[in-house]
């Protein structure tokens, strides 16, 4: 598949770096992120059914959701918007509340590319370098990955 | 004196860590962290005016505040909290205007010593190395220093009035 996740962990550093392109217009990948009925058809690793608490992506607005696989085992995640900017940038931190007071900042950008494409690059900023490797080993990349491929099923339908 | 500002810049990660001991309760220090009619009589250096243009701290708060030197320059500061925790913790984002999305997350614990003492604990984590050391030079140690100086005669007048 040619729009892979490519992800970087720099070294001694509490950031992890990643990119990732769409076949889709930044608007659309944008909407994807801040529509809640969209969000949750994707968000999170194959297998699981979110369900959404909170969702406005505005400036000092809140999320939350929750996310079970077929055991019924609950994730629960939460997080406050510091900055958007419509089609182009979200800041949000964000907490999995299995893990309590581990609050990263999340920076995220949408730009357009030739061709009705687009690309999307993010920035985690964690508390700690250990924070980060405790996020590393549960699964986060393929998480990420799995969803991203979700997303783009969904964009295609949309299109 | 023992309740001297501690400040930490590790070389290599763009942390800014600090601690501060009061003579004061937990409950005092988290106080004047929370009432914005109080946080305005003591944050940042001396000679500064503070607005408050909103401050609600609380979890899924925000806030947004203006200091202005002698001179006449804003200086906007804004962010939204995370999670606070009554007398125990803030989790907050931190953004100064002059350098837009340059945004840090800040860790405040409020520790209980006894004897109505407590501890203030802080963790920033900056974007870059750069954006943390730029922090760093802008004379935010004689700031925070300043700050908490004035905190303390603050509680030190509520107590005796």
């Amino acid at each position: 598949m040619s729009n892979a996740l490519t992800v970087r962990n720099p070294e001694g550093l509490p950031y992890t770096e990643y990119e990732r392109e769409f076949d889709a217009p930044a608007a659309a990948v944008f909407r994807a992120h801040t529509d809640p009925e969209l969000y949750l058809q994707w968000i999170g690793p194959h297998g699981l059914t979110t369900r959404i608490d909170e969702h406005d992506y505005r400036a000092g607005g809140s999320f939350r959701f929750v996310q079970h696989g077929h055991d019924g085992v609950e994730y629960a995640f939460r997080g406050t918007v510091h900055n958007v900017r419509e089609g182009e940038f979200i800041l949000n931190t964000f907490e999995y509340e299995g893990w309590p007071d581990v609050v990263t900042l999340e920076y995220t950008r949408f730009e357009d590319l030739p061709g009705g494409r687009s690309r999307l690059t993010g920035r985690s900023v964690f508390p700690d370098l250990d924070s980060r490797k405790r996020y590393l080993e549960e699964g986060m990349e393929r998480g990420m990955t799995e969803g991203y491929d979700r997303l783009d099923t969904l964009l295609a339908q949309a299109s | 004196m023992s309740n001297d500002l501690k400040l930490d810049l590790p070389a290599h990660l763009p942390f800014i860590d600090y601690e501060r001991d009061f003579d004061f309760s937990v409950a005092d220090v988290f106080r004047a962290h929370k009432d914005p009619a109080l946080l305005k009589q003591w944050l940042g250096p001396r000679g500064l005016h503070m607005e408050v243009e909103h401050y609600d701290f609380r979890t899924g708060g925000s806030y947004r505040y203006i200091h202005t030197d002698p001179g006449g320059t804003p200086y906007t500061f804004s962010g939204i909290f995370h999670t606070v925790r009554e007398n125990e913790l803030a989790v907050q984002t931190f953004e100064f205007g002059g350098y837009p999305d340059v945004v840090s997350i800040e860790f405040m614990t409020f520790k209980d010593l006894g004897e109505r003492r407590c501890r203030l604990v802080g963790h920033a984590v900056y974007p870059t190395l750069e954006a943390r050391d730029g922090m760093a030079q802008s004379g935010m140690e004689g700031g925070m220093s300043e700050g908490y100086e004035r905190l303390d005669e603050l509680l030190a007048a509520q107590r005796v009035s």
